[in-house]
């Protein structure tokens, strides 16, 4: 019986430290092409862990919001309308979090074991990797949750049709968040009861059913993807030139 | 093994749960299987919490009398090392996981208990041979069946060897394969000496080898039968205790049914893939005005599937859906139609029972008098104030009943409406459901339930492998 060493090609402490790399990268870009660059490092991570379908979706996810931002920015300046803003806002902020995002979905490909004993070897206190691996287990259950409220809403008659639901957003979004949060809290509570009798808890060892190794390879992708990192920061604020821009 | 002595559990306040126990006593053998069974609310998940631990140790409350395991207080026994002796199998396998792939979910506990790697390699293969989920390793988990995420449950339960198994209506969710599969399951584990609690509506997967059948009303043991007293018990005496019973109801078959221009819904020839794996493959279906149409068939046969495609959620690739004889687009299907999920808290979204009847793309003019009616026909006369979410399951059910009649929806389909239901409130619904059917509805019903089927259906549509096998009438 073989025991497949991980799900994924690289350790999950690489995504970690990119994931959190990357928010800060994400948060601090301030021109289009640093934040195209950044996004091009998550991709090609990806890209990498064989994913090549996902990375062309997000890429189009990307163009996608991209296109809405340059359109609602020239919206303002001909109008000054409060919602272009808004949108414009919402549009650049979501290119921003899909940095940190695309590390956290690679993320959630790691055995739960094997990222709490990583985290563990780490000296981490046992309620940080506890608390990680449930965030990564509700990524998955939010997206089934989600599109089950939705198709259950248009027998009710809430937000059937592109106009209906934009004509009636702040209904649909209440008959949505309220099943949401709803059917998340109770799955919360099913979910620690589970691993509550099954040993999970804030204390104790934990050891790995596969094996958790940070290789010299991991050390290579790491400090590949905080160079790059780096790079697109130093270019963006003109440090590489000996000066801010 | 488990001595419980004049047992009582309180939920702590601010809790609204349902089944808190008085006064329990009872004691179970080393192997013994105890069938624990009852009215829904009657206190039998708690009784389980108690025995796992989760009451008081996670659910907050107040405990008395004493529970000893193995001649130990219980009590004290902090709740980590209780699942260490105690392995809990919940009903709904979805939120039970804490992995998203079945390897890692078997080891979990494993890991969490600090084995070294040789002993949970050595007990992993064991447990894997044992529960026979050989053919599911390494596969994500939200892709498998429920009755395959059932048997991984029970192989992580099983993975840490406890002494006591407890099981939460495990076949809640199940069709008549995984629920001989889950019968076979416990059997072994029976046989290797595991004592065995198992709190279940549905009785006749266990009647060949359970020890004692403990009956549960307001939160009190109010009967204790040994296997043969428990068998011998008449339909109509397991129908006023509210049970489901012994053995599951024939299926006959009547003439086969063809297609008529009269059908509210028709289907010809539709074909969907997923991913490359055909999951519909030229089912075809017909479904009258004022009958109630059952689909069965193995998780996974397609009926889900299908349904998607008749209220229009998916998209056919190959094949037509007609409504009253026209040919209908994927918009048109899903306003002709009422889908009511099996998980009701998708589908309610008022603050009282009274609102939900006013949700919707138009408000609906409707009168208080004529929202009473609808609920009075769903046996929820005296809910109308009540926050729809605080009722309990067949409630839920039967409030999405009677919103589909309001709806003036002339096509109700519903996936597994009296999963988890008891007997006294399945036969209820089953009741509602041939209202409706009396009124002119063409109702479609997603099951696995043959006592609903047999109480309530007038034709069997059989699906597998995306196929239609066969649309009968039934006797």
């Amino acid at each position: 019986m073989n025991v497949q060493a991980n799900h994924t090609s690289l350790d999950s402490r690489v995504y970690l430290f990119l994931l959190l790399a990357g928010a800060v990268a994400g948060m601090y870009a301030r021109s289009e092409a640093a934040m195209l660059a950044l996004f091009v490092v998550a991709v090609a991570f990806h890209v990498l862990d064989r994913r090549i379908g996902k990375a062309l979706q997000y890429a189009f996810g990307y163009l996608f919001l991209w296109g809405i931002t340059e359109a609602t920015l020239a919206w303002v300046s001909a109008t000054a309308s409060g919602m272009a803003l808004s949108l414009s806002n919402m549009s650049m902020s979501g290119r921003r979090a899909m940095v940190p995002l695309l590390f956290a979905l690679l993320l959630a490909k790691t055995p739960v074991g094997s990222l709490m004993a990583a985290l563990n070897n780490m000296r981490l206190p046992k309620a940080i990797s506890i608390g990680t691996a449930t965030m990564m287990r509700f990524f998955p259950t939010l997206a089934q949750e989600y599109r089950s409220i939705r198709n259950a809403q248009k027998f009710r008659g809430v937000g059937v049709g592109f106009w209906n639901t934009l004509f009636h957003l702040p209904r649909v979004f209440s008959c949505l968040l309220i099943p949401l949060i709803i059917r998340i809290t109770k799955i919360a509570e099913e979910l620690s009861a589970s691993v509550t009798v099954r040993g999970v808890r804030f204390c104790g060892e934990v050891t790995s059913f596969r094996p958790v190794r940070f290789t010299k390879r991991d050390m290579a992708f790491l400090v590949c993807g905080m160079a790059a990192f780096v790079m697109i920061l130093s270019f963006d604020y003109g440090l590489w030139r000996g000066g801010a821009a | 093994m488990i001595r419980l002595e004049h047992l009582s559990f309180q939920y702590g306040a601010g809790t609204q749960r349902e089944g808190q126990l008085k006064d329990i006593s009872l004691q179970v053998k080393p192997g013994e299987f105890i069938l624990l069974t009852g009215k829904s609310g009657c206190g039998k998940t708690t009784l389980t919490r108690v025995i796992n631990g989760l009451c008081p140790q996670f659910y907050p409350g107040v405990l008395t009398g004493s529970y000893f395991l193995d001649g130990r207080d219980a009590a004290s026994i902090p709740i980590g090392e209780l699942g260490s002796i105690i392995g809990s199998v919940f009903q709904d396998p979805r939120s039970q996981f804490f992995a998203t792939n079945t390897t890692d979910e078997i080891v979990l506990g494993m890991e969490n208990a600090g084995f070294s790697r040789e002993q949970m390699l050595s007990r992993f293969r064991q447990t894997v041979a044992q529960v026979g989920v050989e053919n599911l390793l390494e596969r994500p988990l939200f892709s498998l069946s429920s009755g395959e995420k059932q048997r991984i449950a029970i192989a992580a339960a099983c993975a840490v060897q406890p002494k006591v198994l407890v099981l939460d209506e495990p076949s809640a969710n199940l069709d008549g394969d995984a629920i001989a599969r889950l019968s076979t399951l416990l059997f072994r584990l029976k046989e290797a000496g595991t004592t065995i609690i198992l709190s279940e509506h549905r009785l006749h997967y266990v009647k060949d080898f359970f020890d004692r059948m403990v009956i549960m009303d307001n939160g009190t043991i109010t009967t204790v039968f040994d296997r043969e007293a428990a068998l011998s018990l008449t339909e109509e005496k397991l129908k006023s205790l509210g049970l489901r019973l012994f053995h599951e109801p024939a299926i006959v078959h009547g003439k086969r049914l063809v297609s008529t221009e009269s059908a509210a819904v028709s289907a010809r020839q539709i074909s969907i893939s997923f991913d490359g794996h055909k999951v519909l493959d030229e089912a075809a279906l017909c479904a009258p005005e004022g009958k109630i149409l059952a689909m069965m068939g193995s998780n996974g046969a397609g009926k889900s599937s299908f349904c998607r495609v008749l209220t229009g959620l998916y998209k056919q690739q190959v094949g037509q859906v007609y409504i009253k004889g026209k040919p209908a687009k994927r918009k048109k299907r899903t306003v002709s139609t009422f889908f009511v999920q099996q998980d009701t808290d998708y589908q309610l979204y008022a603050a009282t029972v009274e609102d939900e009847f006013r949700v919707g793309k138009r408000p609906r003019d409707i009168s208080k008098a004529q929202i009473e009616r609808f609920l009075e026909d769903a046996g929820l006369h005296d809910m109308l104030g009540r926050h729809p979410l605080s009722l309990s399951g067949g409630q839920k059910q039967r409030l999405l009943l009677a919103l589909a009649a309001a709806s003036g929806k002339e096509i109700l389909v519903l996936d597994e409406p009296t999963s988890g239901l008891d007997g006294q409130n399945m036969r209820v619904t089953a009741g509602l459901l041939k209202k409706l059917a009396a009124q002119g509805k063409s109702v479609i019903l997603i099951t696995h339930d043959r006592e609903l089927l047999s109480e309530a259906a007038d034709s069997l549509l059989y699906m597998d492998k995306g196929k239609v096998v066969y649309h009968r009438a039934l006797r």
